[in-house]
């Protein structure tokens, strides 16, 4: 019993059901189904939801503007981080951006975008780039100035050349740290996609998850906002978990 | 071959000990002292990564360093070897009842197995000169021992010329041809004969 507690998907399953239970205890005391409808009910919703195209095509919609996000994003860390393992002063100049523009909110920046880019789904992209961006890529630096104290000198012991180098020390090295740096990054980016999504999605014609909230809530089908929510949340555990998961299998000891 | 010319190191431009010539040539001259005396600081600037002053000339050298993180610990042992040596440290692996352990990863071993791995990865590096700093210093005794002849033996038979850096006054004269005391005013060498006690008097004054 004891080792059945200490799997994942039991303690997943159980913190699911006190949810559950939660929810349906919240549902007979308020006695208000127009807000907390009952589980049944949300139950239903959901399974007639996933029948439809349309919510299909807008959890796509979603998910691709994540990934574009994500991959733009990641070519931008790689690059600055690249350019700033090759001239320490780009590092120095570097750096001090990441101090003035890490500490903006990411929503602050949205009105200077539509100004300059109008309103299209261009201005999302960069806010969630813009989200990951400078905080990454300086714990990338750091977390590879790491591996390089640890490392330079066995790479320098051995003589080898840039390429050798990189391809069997410093890549297997930082392999475990990039991708728990993605998982991170993927978190942060899908949290700001949604966040952006409820509050500026209509105005865009970006039809995402979180517009689709907004979109159901005027339509007073709240058992379909509850469904939203729970898909939010469960996309973004199962993504992050996915690149846990990665990121443990390169790990070395 | 090592040659050090009036050679000493230096921290922000002070000299750590008096200047001293050095020579060594296919042997095993193992350094010792006390702590902070310099003695890593002389490996680390033979092999290019610390201030000195005077002239170092050497064949290509290779460093053993005193950490554990000697392999690279996400490829097993045998790609370890694979990357670094040529084809005749197999023959060793063999030797030294090593082969089973191949496919295995660094973590997966024993500190004494990864140390003889290390050793091996060390000595079919193509190197001339090895630079050794307190290699087996977590081993017990029993395993350092057995460690250090088999190291010894193959030292030997590719004609190597070894630095070794120890604190234990038993592992030096295992495995050094000659013994030598770095101090404040250089090096000087002592006898392979010096009992525990004489030999400290000598680390005090």
């Amino acid at each position: 019993m004891k080792n059945l507690l200490l799997k994942n998907w039991v303690i997943n399953f159980i913190s699911l059901t006190l949810i559950i239970i939660s929810y349906q205890t919240l549902h007979i005391i308020a006695n208000e189904p127009l807000v907390f409808p009952s589980f049944y009910k949300v139950c239903e919703a959901a399974v007639a939801m996933l029948q439809t195209k349309i919510f299909w095509s807008i959890f796509y919609f979603t998910l691709s503007t994540l990934f574009y996000g994500w991959v733009i994003s990641n070519i931008c860390i790689i690059t600055a981080v690249t350019l700033c393992w090759l001239s320490p002063l780009f590092r120095k100049i570097f750096e001090c951006y990441c101090g003035y523009f890490n500490s903006l909110p990411n929503f602050v920046i949205i009105p200077f975008l539509i100004l300059i880019f109008g309103v299209t789904n261009n201005v999302m992209l960069l806010v969630m780039v813009f989200s990951v961006f400078f905080s990454m890529s300086y714990q990338i630096l750091s977390a590879f100035d790491s591996i390089r104290n640890q490392w330079g000198k066995h790479v320098k012991n051995l003589n080898w050349n840039m390429w050798r180098s990189m391809r069997h020390v410093y890549v297997p090295a930082s392999a475990p740290i990039l991708l728990s740096m993605s998982s991170m990054s993927w978190t942060y980016m899908w949290r700001t996609l949604i966040s952006l999504e409820v509050v500026f999605g209509n105005i865009g014609g970006h039809m995402g998850l979180g517009t689709y909230i907004i979109d159901v809530k005027n339509t007073m089908d709240v058992d379909k906002m509850y469904v939203v929510l729970f898909i939010i949340a469960i996309t973004g555990f199962s993504f992050n978990n996915f690149l846990n998961y990665l990121s443990k299998r390169v790990e070395y000891k | 071959m090592i040659k050090l010319s009036n050679f000493s190191v230096n921290i922000e431009g002070r000299q750590l000990f008096s200047p001293f010539d050095l020579t060594i040539k296919n042997d095993i001259t193992v350094l010792m002292g006390s702590s902070g005396i310099g003695k890593s600081s002389v490996i680390s600037a033979i092999n290019g990564t610390f201030n000195y002053s005077g002239v170092i000339e050497t064949a290509k050298p290779f460093t053993i360093f005193q950490d554990s993180h000697q392999l690279f610990p996400w490829y097993t042992v045998g790609k370890n070897l694979e990357l670094v040596c040529d084809h005749d440290c197999f023959a060793t692996v063999y030797e030294w009842k090593l082969t089973d352990l191949l496919d295995k990863k660094p973590s997966e071993i024993s500190g004494g197995q990864r140390q003889r791995f290390t050793l091996i990865r060390a000595l079919y590096s193509g190197c001339e000169v090895l630079l050794c700093d307190e290699p087996l210093s977590g081993l017990d005794a029993v395993t350092r021992y057995q460690v250090l002849r088999d190291f010894k033996r193959k030292i030997k038979q590719l004609k190597l010329s070894v630095l070794y850096v120890s604190h234990d006054l038993n592992e030096a004269k295992l495995i050094g041809d000659r013994i030598l005391l770095l101090k404040n005013d250089g090096i000087s060498e002592i006898s392979r004969e010096i009992n525990e006690e004489s030999f400290i008097e000598k680390l005090g004054n």
